[in-house]
């Protein structure tokens, strides 16, 4: 049997390309325990009642009982173009916002390593247009995320630290994870 | 990356909540400057009262009052979110981030570019970063924002320059930024 030792360093190091970000994106906009089927139930949701107000209008005054269309009013039509826009406002957030965060931030691809402690944490960071290195206390962590092939540890207005479970160089990812949950408790989230 | 021989104006300063408070509302109406930022301003003062007009008379007319009440708490809700955001949301947000102790920064300015670190109790970090990292700077009367992203910014207080002068950062970072450098009066 294997013994684990919570005072054991796990390491990772890898390049933060665009599938990792765009990965990180979609978890994002979700982000909780049961993501994916938030996901689901969301787009379903934009996609049904964006237009539903629209296509009401359209079906029952345009064409069920003849072309009223006419009767509508400025007001009418802006109830019903309101949660179109709303809905494809999201929608493009949610399908094109992570890419256009990368033309706009280039310097989010960029080399990471992470050395995990039993207290503490060091991250590096190298980019074409920054370089440098923090030591960061677990309690600066709002909350931990856990999903099939990443970590994603949310720090207090500090941004987000992207780990993927491949990029496992020294240490492994059971002690990894109960250094987590030892010290961020009820904010260690597994995700499915 | 930074010649540290080379350093020009250094800052040092203690994110105090008057700083925390004069950046995050410099960069509400910063946003509201932004093209997105004009139709959100346009929907809180003028399309709120509008719409919330225009629902009573509707709802009165047609008899039609849950889109009336609908809409009069949505425009009402934008606004009372504005006020929120303005005077409650910046403290709450500055006693849930340093509630356990003011991070004390530290800022070396070079031609090429400046070094951030920041020291709290449980945190350290020392980053070397270019210019061309930040979109645009702002020099207000107090201080100058360098805006990484629309909402998050390096904040360097003119009174927490320690070494070199402020017209001293100012030529540097005009050079950096031309014509992204404004000057807020």
């Amino acid at each position: 049997m294997t013994e684990i030792n919570l005072q054991e360093h796990t390491l990772f190091d890898f390049e933060i390309n665009e599938a990792i970000y765009l990965k990180f994106w979609a978890f994002g906009s979700f982000r909780g325990h049961h993501y994916k089927l938030k996901r689901k139930l969301v787009l379903a949701a934009l996609f049904i009642a964006g237009p539903s107000v629209l296509i009401f209008d359209l079906v029952y005054y345009g064409i069920l009982y003849g072309n009223f269309l006419y009767v509508l009013d400025f007001f009418d039509w802006l109830i019903a173009l309101i949660p179109l826009v709303l809905a494809g406002y999201v929608l493009s957030l949610y399908f094109q916002g992570g890419k256009r965060n990368l033309k706009k931030f280039p310097h989010i691809l960029s080399h990471v390593s992470y050395d995990f402690g039993p207290e503490s944490f060091t991250y590096s960071s190298i980019s074409a247009l920054s370089s440098g290195t923090a030591t960061i206390a677990y309690g600066q962590l709002d909350v931990a995320y856990e999903t099939e092939s990443s970590f994603y540890l949310l720090a207090k207005g500090r941004g987000v630290y992207l780990i993927e479970k491949s990029s496992l160089i020294a240490g492994n990812l059971t002690t990894f994870r109960l250094v987590l949950q030892r010290n961020l408790k009820k904010k260690y989230v597994l995700c499915r | 990356m930074i010649d540290l021989n080379n350093v020009k104006v250094k800052v040092e300063y203690g994110t105090t909540l008057a700083i925390f408070t004069a950046f995050n509302r410099f960069g509400i109406l910063r946003n509201m400057k932004q093209p997105l930022g004009i139709l959100r301003m346009v929907l809180y003062f003028v399309i709120s009262p509008v719409m919330i007009g225009w629902a009573f008379i509707d709802g009165h007319l047609e008899q039609t009052w849950l889109y009336c009440l609908i809409l009069a708490i949505l425009s009402l809700w934008h606004a009372a979110n504005w006020c929120y955001v303005w005077f409650f949301r910046i403290s709450k947000e500055y006693e849930t981030k340093y509630g356990q102790g003011v991070p004390k920064e530290t800022y070396l300015f070079a031609p090429e570019g400046f070094v951030n670190m920041t020291l709290t109790h449980d945190m350290s970090s020392n980053f070397e970063t270019l210019y061309s990292i930040c979109q645009e700077v702002y020099e207000t009367g107090d201080a100058l924002y360098l805006f990484k992203t629309k909402t998050s910014a390096y904040v360097i207080p003119k009174a927490a320059i320690t070494l070199g002068s402020i017209e001293e950062l100012r030529i540097l970072l005009q050079q950096a930024y031309g014509k992204h450098y404004h000057i807020v009066k």
